[in-house]
């Protein structure tokens, strides 16, 4: 068969261009600044990950790169130092990186080691304007689109609140999203987007500074109320009982728009007197 | 699981586009004949109905919903910018997916337990309906438990099959999403490359020309004035139709 | 002036015996195929009858043709919005179970039984499952019924006759019936071309047969419904519709169509008509009481030089000319108006005409009293030897047209979309040939009367014995002129039809493979 051939090429061609997918050599620094500053701090306190200052002396080497290749892969081999950091973090996994080389991970540890020293200059934004909690609201429901016309937070991300629209189911409730990982780990995930959907849906339509202040205010005000009252809002069964109810309703509808369809053939008064043999 | 990712978001897309356009344009340019809706309405028309029409209908909104995902995803954000109306297209588009998943189960039943359409039934028929069965409940399932589907394809979903379209396949972020997305995203492409090999081809050849051409056809071997004339040279008219 | 010729038929109803010869030519050469089994492109139907398939004239239940309404003409089931809507379920397509299962016997079983008690039976087969079955319906199902409940009195012609009608129409004593040859009326107006929503039908244009293109079609079959004569079929197996081609693969080569060539009663006659196709959108929009005289207002005299002229301004080969000229099928529509489509009310334009039977009106059977009676009856009439008779009198001129076994209204609805004086002026004019040829050859009615009687039929004696001759002594070549169809310009003509002969018998070079 011919066309064996050319999706052959064609994946060849993609293996190469994946590969091919890197950051230059031994950038410690951009690619720390890229990739792990979302989360992590040098020396300025945990955000939604640990403070990573004095990392290499806590670590092998080999460990560090085995765990930011993939953290579930060492979680799941039993570490019991691995699982402890997951659970202290709330379950939040730590993204992949397949595509980083050792070598550009020993450089972000050398980058690591070099900032440890001389500690305090946390690379998260922390001179953000004073948040305002109902355009929070707002924004994170989609009333008031972002600037960038970056898609609403609910669209992937639910906060119970009374009053509120359910949120989206693909990613993880926001409702204690402060209590588990701060503010500033917060403004730091919207800012640097270390998740790979969040860099897919925000890369190129950054929320602005006075956005994230917004929507970081209203997830800490959901944060405080939730403590209180644990509104159970799920839209989940208000869905599943509309989509059935709607599907019997265009049933019936099909039913009543064709409903002078030939339902029978023209002779089934003469069949029906005829005498089965069966 | 990076093998597996690659493969399932990466090189099947690919293989399957590759199978679907070299086989649909080789069915059609060599088997045209076998482009056919084939109807079975004429040996069983009454549960018909309750099949084909919820199915089509159905289909034919949730495809459409994708697509419009896929070309405008702006456009979708925009409409989803209110909850309301982000809840009216979540929960129309969750109604004829429930119309296609009900249609479809009634076609196979209808097919498999009447006789008289054993002999119009073939192989390729029991894979569609097994794949298009596996395609919808998957897409229910994401609907209802991975919810604002619309909102999320536009953002994370758009930008993967902008990148495979553009030869430049980008799943880092598909690839982290949870594996029934990823079941409905490899279902999408294993039904693409089975295409040309099933009756699906009838969608290819969906009628829309009937919309603009004149209801009478008429046809002429030759052109009858030139063929006529004596100024014409022997070397004649090529006969129109083919 | 847009002229083009047409091949078109005449049936003279008068002349059918029923005997379906048509139908087996037509199927031993055309339809004898899987998922063609049960097709008839052509068939005989006894009316009054359902026919087949079953009610087809019946259009509530299978919206074909064209309505008129508010000016417009539509499609009645299908069209383009119809059409699109129901391409996913066609709401009025007939089902297998409106034609019948075709089947089969299982011979072998009475050779090869093994011995026992009973006699070893053949049991009949499905021909689409294979499975053993029992015959619900078969062809001609309704053949020479016409008495009974289930099916004379279920045709839809009868659907304007009142209570009364009905009930004269089938005492025992006054019941008759005719046969109906139906073929596809390759329409000048047709409905399937028009509700195809793939563009797979098309009318040719050197000789007006309609064609199904079979790598175009792809089974949205709206086809089916939209002929109102349910003259196009769908091929359960290959997927496809097909139709009656009017066997263009002979005429083309010169010979008559195979129904026509087989005819036992000689009542068939073709030839070529030519046409104006720039009127046929008003013909179409005629009223219900014009819409014949529409129709075959359309057709034109070849006669003519105007006519002939823009013929060949138009490109119609002067040998289709010549052919139109001695076309047996323009005397009986056009020179002597003795021949009508079918059901016009329809609206294709049907290109198919029809002889309508006198049989029916040619005698009545009264209870008389032979001895006092019988003395003021005309010699002509008939006695029966016991106190029936068989009344063919001529006393009064067309006495018996009003006592017609017949209602009128009945021949109306069928043939000339309810007008019944159209139907009265054909017979008047069958029964005046009969007349004037009964003066000629047995001499017992005089000259005054027999010229009366042409008169007011609106014939001469000429016009008179070339009905006669067309009808009763015709040979081949009077009853077929088929044009030449100038192959020699025609590349595909060339193609030898024979070499697909007992793989699929229909134009493919290859054995066809049904699709997945």
């Amino acid at each position: 068969m011919k066309s064996i051939q050319f999706p052959a090429i064609a994946m060849a061609i993609l293996f190469i261009a994946l590969c091919n997918n890197a950051f230059p050599q031994n950038q410690g620094e951009t690619i720390f600044k890229q990739v792990c500053a979302a989360c992590h701090t040098i020396g300025s306190g945990k955000l939604v990950g640990p403070d990573l200052a004095n990392v290499h002396t806590r670590h092998t080497k080999e460990w560090i790169i085995s765990f930011v290749k993939s953290s579930q892969s060492v979680i799941k081999s039993g570490d019991k130092y691995a699982d402890s950091l997951f659970k202290a973090f709330n379950q939040v996994p730590m993204p992949d990186n397949p595509t980083l080389t050792n070598d550009q991970i020993e450089g972000i540890i050398a980058y690591i080691t070099e900032k440890s020293s001389s500690p305090g200059t946390s690379t998260t934004k922390a001179d953000l304007p004073p948040g305002d909690v109902h355009r929070g609201q707002e924004l994170f429901v989609g009333n008031i689109r972002f600037a960038n016309h970056g898609a609403a937070c609910n669209s992937c991300h639910n906060v119970d609140m009374s009053g509120l629209v359910s949120g989206g189911a693909l990613g993880k409730d926001l409702t204690q999203v402060v209590s588990r990982i701060s503010v500033t780990g917060v403004q730091g995930v919207v800012a640097g987007l270390p998740f790979p959907q969040m860099k897919q849906a925000y890369e190129s339509k950054p929320l602005t500074d006075q956005e994230i202040a917004d929507v970081t205010a209203f997830l800490k005000e959901a944060n405080d109320l939730s403590v209180s009252a644990q509104a159970g809002n799920d839209i989940g069964e208000k869905m599943l009982f509309g989509g059935i109810s709607g599907a019997v309703l265009l049933l019936f509808l099909f039913s009543l728009f064709w409903i002078k369809r030939k339902q029978r053939t023209v002779n089934y008064t003469l069949f029906k007197r005829q005498i089965s043999s069966t | 699981m990076d093998y597996l990712n690659n493969f399932f978001l990466i090189a099947l897309p690919y293989l399957a586009l590759a199978i679907f356009l070299i086989g649909t344009i080789f069915r059609y340019t060599s088997r045209k004949f076998q482009f056919s809706s084939l109807s079975s309405q004429f040996l069983e028309g009454r549960k018909l109905f309750y099949g084909s029409v919820p199915f089509h209908w159905g289909v034919i909104f949730v495809f459409f919903g994708h697509l419009i995902a896929f070309l405008f995803p702006g456009s979708v954000l925009a409409w989803n910018s209110q909850p309301l109306r982000l809840m009216i297209l979540e929960i129309t588009a969750f109604i004829f997916g429930i119309s296609m998943l009900v249609g479809l189960i009634n076609l196979v039943i209808r097919r498999y337990t009447t006789a008289r359409l054993s002999p119009v039934t073939n192989k390729m028929d029991l894979i569609v309906y097994v794949l298009l069965i596996i395609q919808t409940v998957a897409g229910l399932w994401i609907a209802y438990n991975f919810r604002w589907g619309s909102s999320w394809f536009s953002t994370l979903l758009t930008p993967y099959l902008y990148s495979i379209f553009t030869f430049n396949p980008d799943i880092t972020a598909v690839s982290l999403l949870p594996w029934p997305v990823k079941l409905h995203i490899a279902g999408a492409f294993v039904i693409l490359s089975i295409f040309p090999f099933t009756r699906l081809v009838h969608m290819l050849v969906l009628p829309l020309n009937y919309l603009w051409r004149p209801y009478q056809q008429v046809t002429w071997y030759w052109n009858r004035k030139k063929v006529r004339s004596s100024s014409t040279p022997w070397s004649l008219q090529r006969p129109e139709n083919t | 002036m847009d002229v083009r010729s047409q091949i078109s038929m005449v049936f003279h109803l008068d002349k059918c015996i029923g005997c379906h010869t048509c139908s087996i030519a037509c199927k031993n050469i055309w339809t004898d195929r899987k998922g063609a089994e049960y097709m008839w492109w052509n068939n005989v139907e006894t009316k009054p009858g359902t026919g087949y398939p079953t009610k087809w004239e019946d259009q509530e239940v299978y919206r074909g043709g064209w309505k008129k309404s508010n000016g417009k003409v539509n499609l009645l089931g299908t069209g383009k919005r119809r059409g699109l809507t129901n391409i996913f379920y066609n709401p009025n397509l007939p089902v297998i179970d409106d034609y019948y299962e075709p089947f089969t016997y299982k011979y072998l079983d009475l050779i090869e039984s093994p011995e026992g008690d009973d006699q070893p039976t053949a049991r009949p087969v499905s021909l689409i499952t294979g499975k053993p079955i029992d015959i619900k319906m078969g062809p001609n199902w309704d053949d020479d019924l016409s008495g009974t409940p289930d099916f004379g009195r279920n045709d839809p012609n009868l659907k304007n006759l009142s209570a009364e009608e009905q009930e004269v129409m089938f005492q025992l004593e006054r019941m008759a019936f005719f046969y109906l040859p139906r073929i596809c009326n390759h329409c000048l107006n047709p409905a399937c071309v028009a509700s195809c929503p793939s563009g797979a039908i098309y009318k040719r244009g050197e000789d007006g047969v309609v064609l199904i293109n079979q790598e175009v079609c792809r089974a949205w079959r709206m086809c089916v419904t939209a002929c109102p004569y349910k003259k196009s079929y769908y091929n359960w197996y290959t997927g496809k519709s097909e139709k009656c081609i009017l066997c263009f693969p002979r005429i083309e080569a010169g010979l008559a169509p195979a129904c026509m060539h087989s005819c036992v009663g000689r009542i068939r006659y073709l030839g070529v008509l030519l046409y104006d196709a720039d009127r046929i959108e008003s013909a179409v929009h005629k009223d219900d009481e014009d819409l014949i005289d529409g129709h075959l207002d359309i057709i034109l005299d070849p006669f003519d030089e105007k006519v002939i002229q823009a013929a060949k301004m138009s490109g119609v080969a002067d040998s289709t000319i010549h052919s139109a000229q001695y076309s047996p099928v323009y005397k009986y529509v056009k020179q002597w108006k003795l021949a009508l489509p079918l059901h016009a009310e329809f609206r294709t334009l049907p290109m198919l005409f029809y002889v309508p039977p006198l049989l029916p009106v040619m005698a009545t059977v009264k209870q008389v009293d032979n001895t006092e009676g019988g003395k003021m009856m005309n010699p002509i009439a008939k006695y029966w030897d016991d106190n029936w008779l068989y009344d063919t009198s001529t006393t009064e001129l067309w006495g018996t047209l009003d006592q017609v076994r017949f209602p009128l209204k009945y021949l109306a609805n069928l043939l000339s979309a309810g007008n019944e004086e159209m139907i009265k002026d054909k017979w008047k004019k069958l029964m005046a040939v009969r007349i004037h040829r009964r003066r000629v050859t047995v001499g017992d009615i005089s000259q005054e009367k027999t010229d009366e009687v042409l008169r007011e039929a609106g014939l001469t004696a000429e016009m008179a014995d070339g009905i006669f001759y067309l009808t009763a002594l015709a040979k081949f070549e009077d009853r077929f002129v088929i044009p030449p169809a100038h192959r020699e310009q025609a590349i595909e003509m060339l193609d030898f039809t024979g070499d697909t002969k007992g793989e699929v018998g229909f134009g493919f070079k290859s054995k066809v493979k049904r699709g997945l």
